[in-house]
């Protein structure tokens, strides 16, 4: 994996399994962007990414002895925490929210065109409303590929799936994003025409 | 709304929008502090009993308080009785 230490993971995993906390802290460290980066782009704001990493971490170092290592990085364990989290924080709060212009602005570098950032922003926007409008599988793999730059072996198994399936999965969904952005753009021409 | 720059039927297109799109965010470094001190070094629980074992504790402290009462009262006439018959 990219980002994760699988050789330093195990002996920190260990100790931190057998309740160091400062060990803990370390894996913490080495994770906690990854899965920020994740729940915000699931949730859509910082507010509610900031609290649902909190929960995950809670949750994993309140469960790291029941942890079982199959083989699979430590970050695919913390992956599927944050995955159920989101469900249920989509489940209870049944809204998708989006991310504000102003939450997008601070993401980017400031432009010298403010026009042609100003199309930037409404394209991204428009995208990030079609892509929550996705699955959760979906949103999951896109966000763990385009964010994390995840190989799809990788994300198989963070999302439990072969490779083969992770590729066909995302091939149906790159076609599925086509064809929702291509409506929403008739539609667009069609309003302008009308106007 | 503005029509988007790149033909949106063209999945390559799409590719580097989502490229585009995903830019890496960073968490505030207050949150993170914050946290791992929550995770490595706990703040002692301020109340060592559990508020569904509250109700039981507060039983038990007026029962004995009772039996305690009733004790000393038993204990008050027996003295008295002893007293009176001495």
């Amino acid at each position: 994996m990219s980002e994760t230490k699988p050789n330093n993971d195990t002996e920190i995993l260990t100790r931190a399994i057998q309740g160091d906390r400062e060990a803990f802290g370390t894996l913490y460290e080495r994770y906690v962007d990854q899965i920020y980066n994740y729940v915000y782009y699931r949730t859509g704001n910082r507010h509610d990414a900031e609290d649902l990493t909190a929960r995950v971490f809670m949750r994993a170092m309140h469960h790291i002895q029941r942890y079982n290592d199959r083989g699979l990085p430590f970050s695919a364990w913390l992956y599927r925490i944050a995955h159920n989290l989101v469900v249920n924080w989509h489940r209870d709060n049944s809204r998708r929210q989006e991310i504000s212009l102003e939450e997008i602005e601070l993401t980017h570098p400031p432009s010298d065109h403010p026009e042609s950032r100003l199309m930037q922003v409404e394209e991204e926007d428009l995208l990030m409303t079609v892509l929550r409008s996705l699955p959760p599988d979906r949103q999951q793999l896109l966000i763990l590929k385009f964010v994390e730059h995840l190989s799809n072996a990788e994300i198989g198994q963070i999302m439990n799936r072969s490779e083969g399936a992770v590729k066909s999965l995302y091939h149906r969904t790159l076609f599925g994003l086509r064809d929702h952005l291509g409506s929403l753009a008739d539609e667009i021409i069609g309003e302008r025409e009308e106007s | 709304m503005t029509l988007p720059i790149h033909n949106p039927y063209d999945i390559d297109s799409i590719e580097r929008r989502l490229e585009s799109a995903f830019s890496r965010v960073k968490p505030r470094d207050e949150f993170i502090g914050n946290l791992r001190q929550r995770l490595v070094y706990p703040a002692p629980e301020i109340m060592a009993v559990h508020p569904s074992q509250m109700v039981w504790w507060m039983m038990l402290a007026i029962f004995g308080g009772l039996l305690l009462t009733f004790g000393v009262i038993l204990g008050f006439i027996l003295t008295k009785k002893q007293t009176k018959a001495g």
